[in-house]
């Protein structure tokens, strides 16, 4: 497999958690613009991690993942009382404000006679963990594809559940759902930290794959994005988003002639597909037909 | 089972409720009739918490619970169906009535993620055989929202059923039926939903009230204006003057 291959791949499955990060808030009926704080938080934190303190690899993505997750319960619970714009609104004024903290934020040690660690707006560098254990290009691919199967077998045991019918059932009608019993809230918080959870391993994995993160990588457009993928994918199934990124990056991004117009064409697609279909791709008639199919076959 | 007293609620200047008093005895079926924005369906937001109320009690097997979260209060026991139908759309005519049984006491916290088999067995045959007395088996795996209007309205009052409610609310159960449907809801309601439960019902057509109802308690303006049986409540000068208005002329 050649570098440039190996390198979109790459691309792909890391994009694809902070896609499924703002899937999952899709679902529960909230628009979010800033998963990438998330993703920030996750890359910074498992940087810190490895770098820094010298953890070892997995131990340093799930507390990248684990202090992303308890960021998003903290703004969840002043969030949770309001809804739709005012939710999308206020997530993108936390994004921006954990940007510009990073912008600031300077944690530096000497390590073997070298300074390391998050330098403010020059960001952070030698995030070596990677490099310095012999990990190859392709066997970090194989990491992030082993990580994002198991994401994704979490997200279909979820779908299963009952706790993925009353996600569904919030962003269908939450007053519905309350009328069935649920307290909304909460639940509206546990999607918030499982959201935040997933897009802090895909920032985890972004830090150890680039080396070197800094806070203008973080803005708005890459939360803009991983909106889009769910919207694009379709929102009936979690393989919707990837599909989404899939379009995305592998294709507008990575093929050389069609790149220069990415934007456009990107731009073009999701304006049509909230036209013709606002739930994307895969939508949940979409789904419900194919698992319909797929059990006739099997009965 | 319910008690409520001097209940008010208001939208800006405007009193919806003005001081309701109501009681339902444990067992007994409620009508609900008056004119539209009488408050009925006012009166169901308010008990279950969709609005709290400006003034008064709620009372729920004793226990007050005005004010109180609706997930706080539905799950000591109410149920509903609404007037302008909810249903999930976007959910299978199974998972519908499914999604009802999430926060019923006997299904664990734990189980919202990984139920027991046995229990879960159970519990969906239960779903299937509540989809099979509302006369929807054959669709049960159609999106709900693909549904004609009749069989939603059959979908919502098994959905109710299926958190196993004492107290059920109706709002307007055959709204939009014709004849035959309505007669149809008449006896699955009958059946299914007045055996061991209190139940009021909001309703227009007089004949449903008639068959389910032992007693009827009629609103206008926010204020209880009859009570009693079926037949004497709608005898009743007050109730047929709020229903028609009076005579040019009569006035006196």
């Amino acid at each position: 497999m050649d570098d440039h291959l190996i390198g979109i791949l790459s691309n792909i499955g890391m994009i694809s958690f902070i896609a499924l990060s703002a899937y999952l808030l899709l679902i529960v009926g909230e628009i979010s613009f800033g998963q990438q704080a998330f993703f920030a938080i996750g890359a910074y934190a498992a940087g810190i991690a490895t770098a820094m303190w010298g953890w070892d690899f997995w131990p340093g993505l799930v507390w990248g993942a684990g202090i992303a997750a308890l960021a998003a319960v903290l703004v969840g619970i002043p969030t949770l009382r309001i809804r739709g714009l005012y939710f999308s609104i206020a997530t993108l004024a936390f994004a921006e404000m954990v940007r510009l903290v990073f912008e600031v934020f300077e944690y530096r040690v000497e390590i073997d006679g070298e300074m390391v660690g998050p330098d403010g707006s020059d960001g952070f560098r030698d995030i070596r963990y990677i490099f310095e254990n012999d990990i190859t290009a392709f066997e970090y691919m194989a990491m992030i594809y082993a990580l994002l199967a198991a994401v994704l077998g979490a997200f279909f045991l979820l779908e299963r559940s009952r706790l993925g019918s009353i996600f569904r059932m919030i962003g269908q009608d939450h007053i519905l759902a309350e009328m069935q019993g649920l307290n909304v809230t909460l639940y509206k918080i546990l999607a918030l930290c499982m959201a935040g959870f997933v897009a802090g391993i895909g920032g985890a994995l972004y830090a150890h794959l680039t080396t070197f993160v800094e806070p203008k990588i973080f803005n708005v457009m890459l939360g803009v994005h991983s909106l889009a993928y769910g919207l694009i994918g379709g929102l009936g199934t979690a393989f919707g988003p990837l599909i989404g990124v899939a379009i995305d990056i592998g294709f507008l991004e990575s093929v050389q002639f069609i790149s220069g117009y990415r934007m456009i064409a990107f731009g073009g697609l999701v304006a049509v597909l909230l036209i013709v279909r606002p739930r994307g791709l895969l939508d949940e008639a979409a789904v419900n037909r194919i698992r319909l199919l797929l059990r006739r076959r099997h009965a | 089972m319910l008690e409520v007293e001097n209940l008010v609620r208001k939208f800006g200047a405007v009193e919806a409720i003005a001081g309701l008093d109501l009681a339902v005895a444990p067992g007994d079926c409620l009508g609900l009739i008056g004119p539209n924005g009488s408050g009925k369906t006012t009166l169901f937001n308010v008990v279950t918490g969709v609005y709290p109320p400006s003034a008064g009690l709620i009372r729920l097997d004793g226990e007050d619970v005005a004010g109180s979260r609706p997930d706080w209060i539905v799950n000591r026991g109410v149920a509903r169906t609404f007037q302008n139908l909810r249903i999930f759309e976007r959910m299978t005519v199974f998972e519908n009535v499914w999604a009802a049984q999430h926060r019923r006491g006997d299904v664990a916290p734990r189980e919202l993620l990984f139920a027991r088999p046995s229990a879960e067995r159970a519990r969906r045959a239960e779903v299937d055989a509540l989809l099979e007395r509302a006369g929807l088996a054959d669709r049960r795996d159609i999106l709900a929202g693909g549904l004609p209007l009749p069989d939603q309205r059959r979908l919502e009052l098994v959905r109710a059923l299926a958190r196993g409610p004492r107290l059920l609310l109706l709002d307007e159960p055959a709204g939009g039926m014709t004849p035959a449907e309505t007669e149809r809801m008449a006896e699955l309601i009958r059946e299914t939903a007045l055996p061991g439960r209190t139940c009021i019902v909001i309703e227009h057509k007089m004949e449903m009230i008639r068959e389910l109802c032992d007693r009827v308690c009629v609103l206008d303006f926010g204020r209880k204006i009859a009570e009693g049986s079926p037949e004497s409540v709608l005898r009743d000068d007050r109730v047929i003057e709020a229903y028609i208005g009076r005579e040019v002329g009569e006035d006196a």
